[in-house]
């Protein structure tokens, strides 16, 4: 088997996937630093490329025999087909196999300092990749074999792209009604290709059950792919396909409808609450909580600016536990209380540290001083959820600006009358005497957590007029 | 070191001959290139004669069991190969150097011929020794560790002897092994064939009737699929006349043969 190996394309192929696996995990570090799920789900985002690649190098292994022209040789010997393809087709599949687990392990470099949980889905979600492309790797070599052509491996590698990668994409915009809105879920086959496009939140995961009906489908698949490049009969090719069938048989009615943003779930213990309690408490989910040390300065700041100059303060803070992906489902309101601050993750830069840069995070807290759920947000609605719902940007930047004792920081995509408008107000707030200004805005706040932004915005932007 | 030998290559063989084909009939295509041949081969080295299009490779590969045959009756080495029959037992007694000899380019030679020796099911431990010896056999020893798409035609012909040779074959098929050998190593090759033939059934197809003299015990001539004459190369020789074309006794003798054969059937 070493030599069949070594002297064949694999190792030619195994560095082309390499590569491409290696350069996919390093562009974008950022997607999955710091978090084990969400490395596992970008790895079998890399088979959007992979699988395609997959598929071309086994066609151009399995035309080996007759662009070799050995046919004919080898019809003497006695070993029969099966075993005489058993070194190359099972040292194809594993050398794809430790090029997938290589390209995913170059990942573990941004994940592991900073990764605060591990869990047990992960290694569901990389058996099934794996499987994935042992699957893509004899039905590379199966039509190498029944198309003994020099343009199989290319015609196979677009196919295949447009199988795993647009071919989902196509299925799903077909249930979008004329308004753009979500008129028919997204049937469960969709979850049959293994390749994961993207959009969970830190909070959620594939679920073990998922990953073993995608498993048993992929190992049919592929057993109906050996039959194809091993069968010295036609008969043998006729039950070929029968293992494909019953695979997806099985495993289409079992899986989730709504392809994998349906089949997402909240991990519970990603999203328990994890809290540094020297000072103010500040929470944040344990998927994150390696990286609480990093935030808890910027975020005791904000408490304390507020705990300084506000009535009825939040004494407290922690992560919201709304999702903000395109996976998220239906989640109702939550309100929280006033001594509560909710804030969003910062986001992760590249290398795996939470992105406090350009004072972002700094403005994101000081919103969330006023920031209340007040509309449930999901699927359902045929809108994608975002985390939380702000005040109006106008009395938010008034409000803003006085708590944090400045003057209010233009944003870029405001319009003249807006900074006029705010500016104005702010003026007529700081003019007041101190108390008032202190029972003002504190009423404010009280409106912007009850969701009375007509309110909150009454009684801020009033010296505007 | 002495190779250990088995009782089943000392016992003395069942069958009378190696090659047996009564009535033979093969199809190349739809085309019957072997129609109705009735051959015999036992022990030495047989030249395989006939003109293009006589149905020489077609004969070989039924013979390799690569065709099979559509009528008649063949046996190999005493083992009836018509119809449904098990073919392991004989295959692995065979050994075969096609016409188009196909090889995995990047193999070397040695890694070639251990990949034929465990297509061929030997014994794990024999496969080394084998190869080795093959590969010694015919010449190739300084290049055994060469990659086969380094070689020159020659030498791919005799890597291409070498898988055929590596198991010791009972029947050992060569079907134009002396194209692309300088005339050197055609010298070389023929002592090979002289070799083996000394205790095994070879048959060597081909075209260049000087070959045949020089190395070949047995002549078989075919034309049209059927057998024409079989006879020893010296009786090849004198059925030739100075009238008939060629330069050497044996080709005189086989133009003869031909021309007799062209006579007696209409065309």
């Amino acid at each position: 088997m070493k030599t069949e190996v070594r002297r064949s394309a694999v190792p030619g192929i195994a560095m082309l996937l390499l590569v491409v696996g290696a350069v996919f995990t390093l562009t974008s570090t950022e997607f999955f630093a710091g978090r084990w799920t969400q490395l596992a789900l970008y790895s079998r985002g890399s088979l959007l490329l992979l699988i395609p690649l997959a598929l071309a190098g086994g066609a151009w292994l399995g035309r080996r025999d007759r662009r070799s022209r050995v046919g004919e040789l080898f019809a003497t010997t006695v070993r029969p087909r099966w075993q005489r393809i058993l070194p190359l087709t099972v040292g194809y599949a594993a050398t794809v196999v430790v090029v997938y687990l290589l390209a995913t392990a170059v990942g573990t470099i941004w994940v592991a300092p900073t990764a605060a949980y591990l869990s047990p889905t992960v290694f569901g979600m990389t058996a099934v990749g794996a499987l994935g492309m042992v699957a893509a790797s004899w039905l590379g070599m199966a039509a190498g074999r029944a198309v003994p052509r020099i343009v199989t491996a290319p015609v196979l590698a677009v196919v295949g792209f447009a199988v795993v990668a647009l071919l989902p994409d196509f299925v799903s915009m077909s249930g979008y009604d004329a308004n753009f809105v979500k008129a028919r879920p997204d049937p469960s086959a969709l979850l049959l290709t293994p390749a994961f496009p993207g959009g969970f939140d830190d909070l959620q995961t594939l679920p073990a059950s998922v990953s073993a009906l995608q498993a048993v489908w992929l190992a049919a698949l592929a057993g109906t792919a050996l039959l194809l490049i091993g069968a010295a009969r036609r008969s043998v090719l006729a039950v070929a396909v029968l293992p494909a069938v019953l695979g997806a048989a099985v495993a289409v009615p079992l899986l989730p409808t709504g392809g994998y943003y349906g089949a997402a779930v909240v991990d519970p213990a990603a999203a328990e609450l994890v809290c540094d309690d020297d000072g103010p408490q500040v929470c944040v989910r344990k998927v994150h909580a390696a990286l609480l040390p990093d935030i808890v300065g910027p975020v005791r700041e904000v408490l304390a600016l507020a705990a300084a100059k506000l009535p009825n303060p939040p004494v407290r803070a922690e992560e919201t536990a709304r999702l903000d992906a395109y996976a998220a489902p239906d989640q109702p309101a939550v309100r929280h209380d006033a001594d509560t601050l909710v804030f969003d993750w910062p986001g992760f830069t590249s290398s795996g540290k939470p992105d406090l840069g350009d004072g972002y995070f700094r403005t994101e807290l000081l919103a969330s001083v006023w920031s209340q759920e007040c509309q449930n947000g999901g699927s359902a609605t045929g809108q994608v959820a975002f985390a939380a719902d702000y005040a109006p940007f106008q009395p938010e930047a008034v409000a803003t600006a006085w708590l944090t004792g400045g003057p209010p920081q233009p944003q870029d995509w405001w319009r003249p009358q807006d900074q006029q408008k705010i500016e104005a107000a702010h003026r007529a707030l700081t003019a007041l005497p101190t108390d008032e200004q202190r029972q003002l805005v504190g009423q404010a706040r009280a409106a912007a957590l009850d969701c009375d932004y007509d309110r909150f915005e009454a009684l801020l932007m009033a010296g505007d007029r | 070191m002495m190779r250990a030998v088995s009782a089943a290559e000392t016992a003395p063989p069942t069958y009378a001959w190696a090659v047996h084909a009564e009535r033979l009939v093969v199809r190349a295509g739809r085309h019957l290139a072997v129609n109705g041949l009735d051959l015999a081969l036992g022990t030495g080295v047989h030249g395989l004669l006939g003109p293009n299009g006589a149905g020489k490779t077609t004969l070989m590969r039924a013979l390799a069991t690569v065709l099979k045959p559509a009528g008649g009756r063949l046996t190999l080495l005493g083992e009836e190969v018509t119809g449904r029959a098990d073919l392991r037992r004989v295959r692995q007694r065979l050994g075969y150097l096609p016409q188009h000899f196909g090889f995995y380019p990047r193999f070397t030679v040695r890694e070639f011929v251990e990949y034929m020796a465990w297509l061929k099911e030997m014994p794990k431990a024999a496969v080394p020794g084998a190869v080795q010896r093959a590969v010694d056999r015919v010449g190739l020893t300084s290049r055994a560790d060469s990659k086969l798409k380094t070689l020159s035609g020659g030498m791919l012909r005799r890597a291409g002897i070498a898988q055929a040779i590596v198991n010791d074959p009972e029947v050992l098929l060569l079907d134009e092994p002396t194209v692309g050998l300088d005339p050197e190593q055609r010298l070389d090759f023929r002592e090979l064939l002289r070799e083996i033939g000394s205790d095994g059934c070879v048959l060597v197809s081909t075209h260049l009737v000087e070959d045949v003299a020089a190395a070949c015990t047995d002549v078989v001539l075919v034309n049209e699929g059927q057998l024409v004459w079989q006879g020893t190369s010296g009786e090849l020789a004198a059925q030739g006349s100075a009238g008939d074309a060629g330069d050497s006794a044996t080709e005189r003798g086989y133009s003869a043969l031909l021309r007799a054969y062209r006579g007696k059937v209409p065309a």
